[in-house]
């Protein structure tokens, strides 16, 4: 029997267990047992892609989109249904898994060839193309800890597309790198295509898996919101996002519409940002007293934002739960990029520092800023909201969250710097 | 395709990623640094000299009077040393090695049963450069090699198996409970001091003698030492038992992590 399809799954299904019992989960796999206390990260997905066709997987954050990544590829099993891939399946999950900064970009490529399951000949055939192909010269032999990102990128993309697969399974990676980047790995997926491979596509950008895919998937909590042609799915997707057709989806309100800026300035292209909701089980370290149970964005008419675009006027609100008496508490708050480069920050401090506010044990504390949300390029950032104790120079940390809520600028109008600016006016005189 | 040879099969059927990983390790901890692999040959000397000092100089040896020169002495601690690193490197390697690698877990489709072999024969490759050392002192000591050395790898091999299922046991729970780590780290100084390294089996008084059996190291550590040191045998009714303790622990321990293993991706 020939198969039709390159990618069969049926009925996939992933819990995650919600216990922090270390020992419970050993003993959970073990056992083989169902979870009681069990998180639904997928539910029943269904996916059959043919021979020669792109589908694109859209959906925003905590939809399950990777969960289902990792199982179709197979580095995580399902807890219930089947996945059937008829042909090598290669995998780009994270650009440069596995790679070593102390190696040179030769070594690292050989490892990462041997990994993929390519022979000791076929990676020295290969070789030559893979150099070719990152296009980063002398660095080639030079120990990764020299690069920049934009060749680590380049070396990572050159070696994954050059491991003879004919499914491609393709994370959100290729945000990263600069523009012509971009466009070799475009151009390079669109061939792959072409000559008969199948790829599967996760994006938060909708133009993006309209111009690879003409078959797209929008996943929301763990379960299929749609499926068909393209560009009727992510425009579907879109909307919902804006909160057009009123279904917010996860139970919290969709964002509200959003005001563009009043004075669009010349770029054509808006910055548009996906804001994640809060995340409890992210990484906080700091002495207690205090913990931060919410961390939002809300526009002007007070609800809750799913969406920004730069140049709105937003309000950062976090709001604590204070265990014991908490005398002049300070709301703070870092930006930060992927790479964890602080952006800006600001605190509440000095609007408070000459009638500090105190709270007792038991009460919900709320710091509310308000400002221009502002111009990013296009990449994943992360927000950390801060409840300290004290004076700027004095004080101790109560609650400090790292990577409490995501931001995902998914389209901008930046390709320079880190920052985009907001001119208002250019004259030259002669 | 038979249980018993499924291990096996693994590490064969992927033996160039094996080689590309295993060099790899190796060359990981001293990449950058002036000296490079000299390290792998230094830091066993540094450890000789100072256990040497401290019980061979300061404290009455066990051995003094029983070699042909007493400048063996040293080299018999420095055999029992070597080995207990050997062993000590892989149970405290283990736990985190899933974590510390865990791109290979959750981004790659990979065999993951094969990292346990790397810890293994990296601590093997030291262990192979420790004991080549240990031949030019003894040549330098006697005047020429010891015939024993040849019964050397008959000796280590059972406990090569050994080790590489206690590996897989550490591997699988350790990247589920985070504090297996912190245990052995501090439980590895007794283990030190309960294998005979510093003193020999028959000082142990008889009543203690059997659980001293129970130590994988007693048999290496005792059976090496004799032949290489005091024209001994190998005990080879004690090397069936050792080689049939060893299978075991090697496939039960192969069977546990193939289970545990479908969680790692849950979990890290």
């Amino acid at each position: 029997m020939t198969a039709r399809n390159a990618i069969v799954a049926r009925g996939i299904t992933k819990t995650f267990s919600r216990s922090s019992n270390q020992v419970a989960k050993l003993w959970h796999v073990l056992s083989g047992g169902r979870s009681r206390n069990a998180f639904r990260a997928l539910d029943g997905i269904d996916l059959e892609v043919p021979f020669g066709e792109a589908v694109g997987i859209i959906g925003r954050n905590g939809s399950g989109k990777s969960t289902l990544l990792q199982i179709l590829y197979g580095t995580m099993e399902p807890s219930a249904g089947t996945v059937e891939l008829n042909g090598r399946t290669s995998a780009m999950l994270e650009l440069g898994a596995g790679f070593n900064p102390a190696f040179s970009g030769r070594e690292n490529a050989r490892l990462s060839a041997a990994v993929h399951g390519l022979a000791a000949d076929e990676i020295d055939n290969r070789m030559e193309d893979i150099e070719r192909f990152a296009d980063i010269g002398i660095y080639f032999d030079r120990p990764l800890q020299e690069y920049s990102s934009g060749m680590f990128a380049r070396l990572a993309f050159a070696v994954s597309s050059h491991v003879d697969a004919s499914i491609l399974i393709v994370d959100e990676i290729l945000g990263v790198g600069d523009n012509a980047f971009q466009k070799k790995c475009h151009a390079f997926m669109q061939g792959f295509v072409d000559s008969g491979n199948t790829i599967v596509f996760v994006s938060h950008d909708p133009a993006a898996v309209m111009s690879l895919c003409r078959r797209a998937v929008w996943l929301e909590n763990g379960r299929k919101a749609a499926e068909g042609d393209s560009s009727q799915v992510t425009k579907a997707y879109v909307d919902a996002l804006y909160g057009l057709d009123g279904s917010g989806g996860d139970g919290q309100p969709a964002g509200a519409p959003v005001e563009m800026p009043a004075e669009d300035w010349q770029w054509q292209k808006s910055c548009e940002i996906e804001v994640s909701p809060f995340r409890p089980e992210s990484p906080s370290h700091g002495f207690g007293g205090c913990v931060i149970e919410d961390c939002c964005f809300t526009g002007e008419d007070g609800g809750r934002l799913g969406r920004l675009v730069a140049g709105m006027q937003v309000t950062l609100i976090i709001r604590a739960r204070v265990a014991r008496r908490v005398d002049s508490p300070i709301f703070g708050f870092m930006f930060r990029d992927e790479n964890g480069q602080n952006l800006f920050g600001d605190n509440t401090y000095l609007a408070y520092k000459d009638e500090p506010v105190s709270a007792g044990a038991g009460t919900v504390l709320e710091g509310r800023m308000q400002f221009t949300m502002p111009y990013l390029p296009v990449g994943r950032y992360s927000l950390a909201p801060s409840v300290i104790e004290g004076t700027q120079s004095n004080h101790i940390h109560l609650d400090w969250r790292e990577e409490a809520v995501f931001l995902d600028v998914v389209r901008s109008p930046v390709t320079a710097g880190c920052l985009g600016l907001v001119m208002q006016k250019i004259e030259v005189d002669c | 395709m038979a249980v018993w040879i499924k291990p096996l099969h693994s590490l064969f059927s992927n033996r160039q990623l094996y080689w590309e990983l295993l060099v790899r390790d190796i060359l990981t901890n001293v990449r950058g640094s002036m000296l490079g692999l000299a390290w792998v040959l230094i830091t066993p000397l540094v450890l000789v000299a100072i256990y040497t000092f401290v019980f061979g100089v300061v404290l009455k040896s066990t051995w003094i009077g029983q070699t042909e020169s007493p400048l063996e002495v040293p080299l018999i601690y420095f055999l029992g040393l070597v080995t207990f690193s050997f062993f000590f490197e892989i149970i405290t390697r283990s736990p985190e090695f899933i974590r510390s690698n865990k791109t290979y877990v959750t981004k790659i489709v990979f065999p993951v049963d094969i990292l346990a072999w790397v810890v293994v024969g990296t601590s093997a490759m030291k262990l192979l450069a420790s004991i080549a050392l240990l031949a030019v002192f003894m040549v330098l000591v006697m005047g020429h090699l010891p015939a024993g050395l040849l019964l050397l790898p008959v000796i280590y091999l059972p406990l090569l198996f050994l080790c590489t299922g206690l590996a897989w046991i550490l591997n699988a729970i350790g990247t589920y409970v985070r504090d297996l780590y912190q245990f052995l780290l501090a439980v590895a100084p007794v283990f030190m001091f309960v294998s005979p390294i510093f003193y020999s089996i028959e000082q142990v008084p008889s009543s203690a003698r059997a659980v001293f059996w129970f130590n994988p190291l007693t048999f290496v550590l005792e059976n090496a030492r004799a032949v290489l040191f005091f024209d001994g045998r190998i005990d080879w009714t004690g090397y069936l038992t050792f080689w049939a303790g060893a299978l075991l622990v090697f496939f039960a321990g192969y069977a546990f992590f193939q289970k545990a293993r479908r969680g790692f991706a849950d979990v890290i």
